[in-house]
């Protein structure tokens, strides 16, 4: 399963890049029928992921509380994101009386290998680490395996091998969940014919994965719905990325929905649009704190969010759960952090952060202790 | 030679050579007057628009797009005008555009702590200038080289943003007033195009109608000669960066008003566009030197070439394509001109 | 007796543009001895020595030959096949490669057989090559941190490298022009270790002095043509000299009444002015008075201007109409009614990519404005007027200066300053490579801005310019004010045998023609 995974990693990236030029593809026939099952699960999904998220996703409790004194090194990417995560992950540990320390990645295309070898002749417990491809980690992964040190591996969209044990918190599984549950929420808001443009960062490989499966969603309970794919730079963030989706909206005024794979690529698109004098409602995977005032001031339609705490608090239990010797697939629908479909109408009872982040569950951190045997 | 002179060398491909061969060229400008050198950018910007007019009637030749070109281009417009100053005092500004990055982090910023919008635009501001006057010390006193000085400015500006948002993105905790001020719109454009059209005509007052432009100019074209008339070299130089390095705090405010948000990275992709679009600037309206009309015909000729591929459907990475192909382009043609009027002064 | 000829010349002209630089001169230099060229500015010895170097063709007729070997003219590859070496005034080094580098330029370095640099064997053969001209240099330092002499030695042992032929002939072209005293004894020790080798020695020098001092032979050129070859023992220091300035030169349409100005008010107070070549140069020049410097290459004489003007470092005081003014600051030169006509005005003067116009208004254009703003057509009714005035020609404003003759040049950086209404006007050798006409409407102009009250100041290598030119002569020696010429006694011939007096007779007030 994880080595089809990879392939269709590859394979979307080159679909991507052969249909750049072409821009446009169409979700489905427009002669086809819209399956109606399909749709009326879509309606119950989207109803359902109105709601907010009541439990962050694991049942099974650790076997014991973790033992005290372990260290751990955090490999991190200097992303808000990732940052925010990484946050939360030395605070959950500390409950567990261990230490950690973060070393941050520089820009450079081998830093991050550099970075693990770092972490690895500090002699840690453990190795945390995010978004990297581990094929491109080889060297310092066998270094790990040889001194004995595990290491988590979050976020990764290639198959774990060497030191890295599956911890189950894989990026690829939620984006798609995330893409999925967005191409229901316009086919089932929207209705048929929709015509919907998609930007995405091809870069990122898991922001790829929530294209592919928004797409693929849509074409399976909206057939008749289209999809105009606008792939970016991640130097277009917020220079160009602005005036090519004006242009897209431009030249194709039918487009009603703007949807971004992560919310960091709407920068600046709101006010170009707006400037245009062209109405289309947005949304999205990965809303940052922007996409959510703008949902409160109703000038932004539908995301869905990513919980960087819970996030981090998932990988502490990860960690937690490997040392212990406790199954890595703790009951549940373990592979998933909670998320939801925010609107304008919800998202004044959804949780978030203190800096106007999705938290999606308020009550994480006693369940997580309760999980912990810390209450 | 320094950095600044081989570079305005290429962009312009004067020839240095004493006498003969560039004087054939320059008179050879002049003779030509109102010809193909001077307004080469002019005429390939109709072509472009009629172009695709024709193309795309639906789309590309409506008034609504082109106050979307006018209005989205502002921003780069604007850098590049901030690079003018420094470019034709022969020094190179490589921070302006972190300095942009900088100031949107620092106007957010200080809105977030509760400082009112006016305060915190004119403190904006003031740290704009002051990076300025960091540059200008460190080329003029510590005669380091602007190109490795503004390239370290440029980085120390990044690691500021970084420290100033946390690596956070920077949202909410700014008045809608102060939003207004980057994203209303007046007659269909939305205001940053307006701020540029005044830049725009404060720079071209200042440097073709006031002594402060000679002065620039003249440090530009032979420093050691502007030095023996009397001419306050480093006053110039480093009045040149802090001009650019304000206008980059005005850019930072307005970008952040239009933005709604800040975060670290939002500055610096504009260097290679503003830059770009200078270098293409002197090949027009006044061949040789920065000047403001001609910088503000490449932007617009850029972005309607862009534009009209964008709609056509062309992928984004075409944006980076057409700009750099046309860079080249019309520079080798501006040099290929001169070169052909030199050989047929010399033959002639 | 050509066999016996380290270089022979016989017969060798050269024109340019119908103005003959050499005329059918013969010389030969014997092998093994230490020959010196001697003569005025313009006499043709540089062109001999572009001739020699392959640089420059010569006319027709005449022929080179090296150890009885005929040289192709015109060919620098031919000349250093045959061995003939050059180091110049500049030395040619790059001062911030290291001695190893600097001998490898051009030669190359020696290789091992993986063409990987041997630097083992690229260190010691510079060593070697230093020793035997007498200096043991380190040779991985940088060629900035060497002595002036030791630089010359490292272009000399460049130029002796046997690699691609044996040396025949070293040509030194005023190798001390630069040179403290002291260290010009350690180049005559290395001018004998280079004889002593074998290989003879062609000096052209200014000074007299050295020619006594090291030389075994002398050549005098003067107006393009040979006028004597000696052995030195036949020669005086007054007899050498002599033969270089001919006949007296005297009397040349003065442009300015001779005599004293001493009535008018000091304009230009000096005081004790010194820099790296200057040493205590004081000086007054006054309202309406043209005064002149004249002073050989290396005597300081290129210092003045730029140290009045502020442009370079100096001690002392300089002072404008009473007013102090600020060390290295041109501004203040400027606002005190300073005006620099620099040398070199390529460098120093022109904005070679604008207008004639942007040239003239280079200084003076907050005249002009109003409100902040330049009026373009009242500066440029004004540009026009002084472009007539000056006879620029063409008379066209908006022509890029770059396509004006010299001539035409200066008379735009003349224009520059006159315009200002200077109360001192320094002229840093205002007229070199300007045609004979040009020069002549140069002069007049700054004869009548001293007319209208400027004091001018006139530092030049032009003798005869001095001549017409000034009211009186300072004389610049090694960096000392040497003599004072009046303007009664001003010809030619007086200034030159100044300029050419011994080092050791600097603080003689020199009064009369030698």
């Amino acid at each position: 399963m994880q080595k089809s995974m990879k392939l269709t990693c590859v394979g979307v990236a080159l679909a991507t890049a052969l249909t750049a030029c072409g821009g446009t593809a169409t979700a489905g026939k427009s002669s086809a029928k819209a399956d109606p099952a399909k749709l009326a699960d879509a309606k119950t999904l989207v109803a359902s992921s109105l709601k907010n998220p009541d439990s962050i996703g694991i049942t099974n409790p650790l076997s014991k509380t973790p033992t005290a004194g372990k260290t751990i090194i955090v490999v991190g990417t200097p992303s808000p994101v990732a940052e925010l995560k990484d946050i939360a992950f030395a605070d959950a540990i500390k409950k567990f009386g261990w230490t950690s320390k973060r070393l941050v990645v520089g820009a450079g295309p081998e830093d991050e290998a550099k970075t693990i070898s770092q972490a690895v002749a500090l002699k840690p417990d453990a190795i945390l680490f995010s978004g990297a491809a581990p094929s491109t980690l080889a060297k310092p992964l066998a270094e790990a395996k040889a001194a004995g040190i595990p290491v988590l591996a979050e976020t990764v969209t290639e198959a774990k091998s060497g030191p890295i044990f599956d911890a189950s918190i894989d990026g690829p599984v939620f984006e798609q969940y995330a893409g999925k549950l967005m191409a229901d929420y316009v086919a089932v808001k929207s209705g048929p014919n929709t015509n919907v443009a998609v930007v995405n960062l091809p870069v990122f490989n898991v922001l790829t994965i929530y294209t592919k499966a928004f797409t693929k969603e849509l074409s399976s309970v909206c057939p008749s719905c289209k999809v105009t794919k606008l792939d970016q730079q991640l130097s277009d963030v917020g220079t160009n990325t602005p005036s090519s989706v004006v242009s897209a909206l431009q030249r194709d005024p039918s487009i009603k929905w703007v949807i971004y794979s992560v919310g960091d690529l709407s920068t600046g698109v709101d006010t170009a649009v707006k400037a245009a004098g062209i109405k289309v409602s947005v949304g999205g995977g990965g809303a940052n704190a922007a996409n959510l005032a703008a949902l409160k001031a109703g000038t932004e339609q539908a995301w869905t969010g990513l919980s960087t705490p819970i996030l981090g608090y998932r990988d502490a239990d990860m960690m937690a759960r490997y040392f212990n010797g406790d199954p890595l697939t703790p009951g549940g629908d373990a592979l998933l952090l909670p998320t939801q479909i925010m609107t304008p109408a919800t998202i004044g009872g959804v949780a978030l952060t203190s800096a106007g982040n999705y938290l999606g569950d308020a009550g994480y951190e006693q369940q997580f202790e309760k999980l912990w045997g810390l209450s | 030679m320094t950095i600044s002179d081989k570079t305005a060398e290429a962009a312009t491909s004067r020839s240095t050579a004493p006498n003969g061969s560039a004087a054939g060229a320059r008179a050879s400008r002049r003779r030509i007057g109102f010809g193909f050198n001077k307004f080469s950018g002019l005429y390939l910007w109709a072509i472009v628009i009629v172009f695709f007019a024709i193309r795309l009637p639906q789309t590309f030749g409506t008034t609504q797009n082109f106050k979307i070109m006018a209005g989205d281009q502002a921003i780069t417009a604007m850098v590049a005008l901030a690079l003018i100053l420094p470019v034709a005092a022969g020094v190179f500004d490589l921070s302006v555009a972190a300095n942009v990055g900088f100031c949107v982090c620092v106007v957010t910023r200080l809105q977030m702590h509760g400082m009112s919008a006016p305060i915190a635009i004119l403190m904006t501001l003031f740290a704009g200038a002051l990076v300025g006057v960091v540059n200008g010390f460190v080329v003029v006193r510590l005669e380091v080289d602007s190109f490795i000085a503004t390239l370290g400015m440029s980085s120390i500006l990044a690691a500021g943003a970084y420290w100033i948002t946390g690596g956070q993105q920077l949202v909410g905790g700014v008045s809608q007033k102060f939003l207004n001020l980057g994203q209303n719109t007046l007659w269909g454009i939305s205001y940053p195009f307006y701020y540029m059209l005044v830049l725009s005509l404060v720079l071209y007052i200042i440097v073709e109608h006031t002594p402060v432009g000679r002065y620039l100019f003249a440090v530009g074209g032979n420093m050691q000669a502007a030095r023996l008339t009397g001419l306050r070299v480093d006053r110039v130089r480093a009045g040149a960066l802090i001009c650019s390095s304000a206008l980059a705090g005005l850019v930072g405010v307005i970008l952040a008003a239009s933005l709604g948000s800040a975060s670290q990275d939002v500055g610096p992709p504009y260097l290679l566009a503003a830059f770009s679009a200078v270098f293409l600037g002197t090949t027009q309206i006044r061949p040789g030197r920065a000047n403001v009309v001609g910088t503000l015909i490449a932007v617009y000729l850029l972005a309607t070439g862009v534009k009209g591929l964008q709609l056509s459907g062309a992928p984004v990475w075409v944006n980076g394509l057409f700009n750099g192909v046309a860079l080249i382009f019309a520079v080798a043609l501006a040099a290929r001109g001169a070169r052909r009027q030199r050989a047929s002064n010399a033959a002639a | 007796m050509s066999h016996e000829s380290a270089l022979a010349v016989s017969g060798i002209s050269k024109t340019f543009a119908g103005q003959p630089a050499l005329r059918e001169v013969s010389m030969s230099v014997a092998k093994g001895s230490v020959h010196a060229l001697v003569g005025q500015n313009g006499c043709g010895k540089s062109t001999l020595i572009k001739i020699l170097a392959g640089v420059v063709d010569p006319d027709a007729g005449g022929g080179i030959a090296v150890t009885g070997v005929s040289l192709a003219p015109g060919s620098p590859t031919a000349s250093d096949r045959l061995g003939l070496r050059f180091v110049h005034q500049d030395l040619g080094l790059v001062s911030s490669l290291d001695v190893v580098d600097n001998l490898a330029l051009g030669v190359g370095y020696p290789r091992r057989r993986t063409g990987t640099i041997n630097w083992r064997a690229a260190r010691e053969s510079a060593r070697d090559s230093l020793t035997r001209l007498g200096y043991s240099i380190d040779v991985s330092r940088p060629v900035s941190e060497l002595t002036i002499s030791e630089r010359t030695a490292v272009a000399v042992a460049r130029a002796l490298d046997p690699t691609r032929s044996a040396p025949t002939v070293l040509v030194l072209d005023e190798p001390t022009a630069n040179l403290p005293r002291s260290e010009s004894q350690k180049l005559f020790a290395l001018i004998r270790a280079v004889r002593d080798e074998g290989v003879s020695v062609l000096l052209v020098t200014h000074h007299i002095d050295e020619v006594f001092d090291i030389a075994d032979h002398v050549t005098v050129l003067r107006d393009g043509r040979w006028v004597s070859t000696d052995r030195i023992e036949d020669l005086t220091h007054d007899r050498l000299v002599a033969r270089m300035i001919g006949r007296a030169v005297e009397g040349r349409g003065r442009l300015v009444e001779a005599g004293s100005k001493s009535d008018g008010a000091i304009v230009l107070d000096v005081q004790n002015l010194s820099t790296t070549v200057l040493r205590g140069i004081s000086l007054a020049v006054r309202k309406g008075e043209v005064v002149g410097i004249a002073g050989l290459t290396g005597s300081g004489r290129e210092q003045l201007g730029p140290a009045l003007f502020g442009a370079i470092q100096r001690q002392g005081s300089v002072a404008v109409l009473g007013t102090k003014l600020a060390a290295h600051d041109p501004h203040a030169a400027v606002a005190a009614g300073m005006a620099l006509v620099p040398a070199e005005r390529h460098a120093n003067a022109l904005f070679l990519d604008a207008t004639v116009a942007t040239n003239v208004t280079a200084v003076g254009t907050e005249r002009f404005t109003r409100f902040g703003l330049v009026a373009a057509g009242r500066e440029s009714a004004d540009v026009d007027d002084w472009i007539r005035r000056l006879g620029v020609n063409p008379p066209d404003g908006k022509r890029p200066i770059a396509t004006l003759s010299g001539g035409n040049q200066q008379k735009v950086v003349l224009a520059r300053w006159l315009r200002n209404g200077p109360t001192i006007l320094i002229l840093d050798d205002p007229t070199q490579g300007v045609d004979v006409g040009a020069k002549a409407e140069i002069h007049q102009l700054v004869a009548s801005a001293a007319a209208q009250g400027a004091a001018v100041l006139v530092i030049s290598t032009d003798h005869e310019e001095l001549t017409s030119l000034c009211h009186r002569v300072e004389v610049l020696v090694r960096g000392h004010l040497s003599a004072s010429l009046p303007g009664h006694e001003l010809s030619d011939s007086v200034i030159t045998a100044a300029t050419l007096a011994a080092a050791s007779s600097v603080s003689a007030r020199v009064g009369e023609p030698a």
